[in-house]
């Protein structure tokens, strides 16, 4: 009699659980067709003949390419990737670079003002971008960077979210490793290259990627400085929208260029990057 | 290969004195053994050396040079660190020949010199593979391999076995004891094992509380403790330690509750108490009339050849070790007895070892406090 209750209870607790679990993913599920159907709709109007572009039927049919011939046809589609690529893996070199430095600084030294500095540091986060656009904008007119890459990238080399993460991975870094380096004759700077670095590959990889990402979806600071040009893509997006309504096909088809690069990378590189920030969670 | 000189060796932390006022001289080729309990500076102590660690007070000497404020990588010694430091993203025979490329030798010298290496310590056939794929004592030989590559003046290392299994232990005790033979190298050794420091030292240097207790060889530390904290921290079990008064009836005895033995010393002086001290391998059984100490058996522990009984004389712990059998079990009478010259003396104030000076001279340094004079 007792152990038929016992398994009567377990089933039960297995039931509710169930019963839980099929709850939980109706929500998850629900949650993700929120979050994907906008980039569906994206791919599907693209996708439509010209005729089609304010149908709503579900499936695009029949399909077409003409939409994307069309932005190509219009628009420098090419060049501005490339120009956008380059902004985006330099911006995260850089950042990667300085983040990098600042944070083996405040990890791995003892100086004067270190607290300090480096709340100021991290405190820049806390800044919003509209309070630094208009100096930064006067700084870039005045060295004449105002419609050039250079503009875009150099104003956004120092990055808060990246020192602090970094900085966060260098203080789990082993010290014994960082002093054999020492007792094994490095200097600081050749510890930094030959110890730390090689070590934290996975984290460096995850936060440049991120770091890219970010710069990749960046509109308006791009949009400031590269006023009377359409160097970026996401800039190239406005040629399409006219006063008289907007090229919906094509800025469409565009769009979703746009949004490729960033899927391929997190595709190929998902595992590296959860890898790395449930790591970095956990340490 | 170097002498290392400590002068006045001192490191706080804040309120803590890790270190405190160390003088030392490591002659070149010796195996000097750092030993003590856990926290009482030993690791401060090596890293000052290193120069991993700036001292508060004091000066490091290398040979005749000052080095007290010299980097790390200057300094011409070589370090194994007890998690053993391995770089994890690199490959056994890169990790070995960290310090060649770091002084940026030839590669063709690198590879030679790995490749003597790594046969000294067996580690041929891993050369290839990185530290996460070796197991303990394979890692533990690789960070050795580190620190011999380079002939440093000294090698420094910091309880370098204590992540390995006993076996592993003494088996890596004596490779590292054969090394220092063959190389006559320099070496400074942290530990908080005595059988390590025992056996490995040509001598030891007992640390307490950052202070220098003792420094002397494993047969002068083991035979002649310089204190009670010295007598009660070697041994296994240590030296039982009994406070006692120290009378002359015609010869020197000590006495407390169920305690009267004699010291062996044709002396008269005052009375005075003392701490008396006597090693469990020194105590034997005896008859009840010759029993210097008399108490009752509380425990027998079975160490294969030999046998350690707990015993309890007045209200003092005495520990008997001798070979198994020793023919007592849990609850007999214990009658026990030593030769004077087993017997140690201490101050029981300072813990200082005292020692019984015939003709006092003020001109001998001896550490020892007397224990009288002659009246
Ligand atoms: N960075 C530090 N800051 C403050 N106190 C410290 C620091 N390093 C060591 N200490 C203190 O100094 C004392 C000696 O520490 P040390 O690490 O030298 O001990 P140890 O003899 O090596 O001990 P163990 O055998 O456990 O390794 C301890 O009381 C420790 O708390
Ligand atoms: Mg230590």
């Amino acid at each position: 009699m007792t152990t038929e209750g016992a398994v009567d209870v377990e089933q039960s607790v297995g039931e509710g659980s169930r019963l839980r679990t099929v709850g939980g993913h109706a929500v998850l599920i629900v949650l993700s067709v929120v979050c994907v159907f906008p980039i569906y709709w994206l791919y599907a109007t693209s996708l439509r003949a010209p005729g089609d572009v304010y149908s709503l039927s579900v499936l695009p049919w029949p399909l077409s390419l003409e939409h994307y011939a069309d932005a190509f046809a219009k628009a420098d589609i090419l060049r501005m990737l490339i120009n956008t690529t380059i902004v985006a893996v330099l911006t995260a070199l850089g950042q990667l670079l300085v983040g990098l430095l600042a944070a083996y600084a405040f990890a791995g030294w003892k100086f004067r003002f270190q607290k300090l500095l480096y709340l100021m540091f991290v405190g820049t986060w806390l800044v919003p971008f509209q309070v630094t656009m208009m100096p930064n904008y006067v700084l870039l007119s005045r060295l004449d960077l105002l419609n050039t890459l250079a503009g875009v990238i150099v104003p956004t080399l120092c990055s808060a979210l990246g020192v602090l993460m970094l900085r966060q991975h260098l203080l789990g870094f082993p010290k014994e490793l960082l002093e054999a380096a020492r007792m094994d004759g490095r200097s600081s700077w050749g510890i930094l290259w030959t110890v730390v670095v090689p070590t934290l590959r996975p984290v460096l990889a995850a936060l440049g990627i991120l770091l890219a990402i970010t710069a990749w979806n960046e509109y308006f600071w791009p949009a400031l400085v590269l006023q009377r040009s359409n160097d970026v893509v996401q800039l190239g997006l406005r040629s399409f929208m006219g006063t008289e309504g907007n090229d919906w096909g094509p800025l469409m088809a565009t769009a979703g260029l746009t949004c490729l690069p960033v899927f391929l990378l997190y595709m190929v590189l998902q595992r590296h990057i959860v890898n790395a920030f449930v790591r970095s969670g956990l340490k | 290969m170097s002498r290392i000189r400590l002068e006045g060796l001192t490191r706080r932390f804040g309120a803590v004195t890790a270190v405190d006022d160390v003088w030392l001289d490591v002659a070149d080729g010796e195996f000097l053994v750092l030993l003590g309990p856990s926290g009482c500076g030993k690791s401060t102590l090596l890293r000052m050396i290193a120069g991993l660690l700036g001292p508060t007070g004091g000066r490091v000497l290398l040979d005749d040079t000052d080095i007290t404020h010299t980097p790390p990588r200057e300094r011409d010694l070589a370090m194994v660190f007890q998690s053993y430091a391995l770089y994890p993203h690199l490959s056994v025979a890169r990790n070995i020949g960290f310090p060649l490329r770091a002084r940026r030798l030839r590669k063709d010298a690198i590879r030679t010199k790995v490749d003597e290496v790594a046969a000294v310590l067996d580690l041929t056939e891993l050369l290839a593979r990185k530290p996460k794929e070796l197991s303990g004592g394979q890692r533990q030989r690789v960070a050795l391999g580190r620190a011999l590559v380079r002939d440093p003046g000294a090698f420094l290392m910091d309880e370098p076995l204590s992540n390995l299994d006993a076996k592993l232990r003494s088996s890596t005790r004596a490779e590292i004891s054969g090394l220092h033979q063959r190389l006559g190298a320099t070496v400074v050794y942290v530990t908080h094992d005595q059988v390590e420091a025992m056996t490995m030292a040509t001598r030891i240097v007992l640390l307490d509380h950052g202070k220098l207790e003792q420094v002397g060889t494993p047969e002068e530390v083991y035979d002649r403790p310089a204190s009670t904290f010295v007598a009660g921290f070697l041994g296994s079990p240590p030296m039982n330690l009994v406070p006692a008064t120290a009378e002359s009836r015609g010869t020197l005895r000590a006495h407390a509750t169920d305690l009267d033995i004699d010291l062996g010393i044709p002396a008269e002086m005052p009375a005075r108490p003392v701490i008396l001290g006597v090693r469990p391998e020194h105590l034997r059984l005896t008859t009840p009339e010759d029993a210097a100490l008399r108490g009752v058996v509380r425990t027998v522990e079975n160490l294969g050849s030999e046998e350690v009984a707990h015993c309890l004389v007045g209200d003092a712990r005495v520990c008997v070790r001798g070979p198994r059998p020793l023919g007592l079990r849990a609850g007999d009478p214990a009658h026990l007895t030593a030769a004077p010259e087993t017997l140690h003396l201490f101050d029981p104030d300072s813990g200082r070892r005292l020692a019984w000076q015939p003709t006092p001279d003020p001109a001998a340094a001896e550490p020892e406090v007397p224990l009288g004079s002659p009246a």
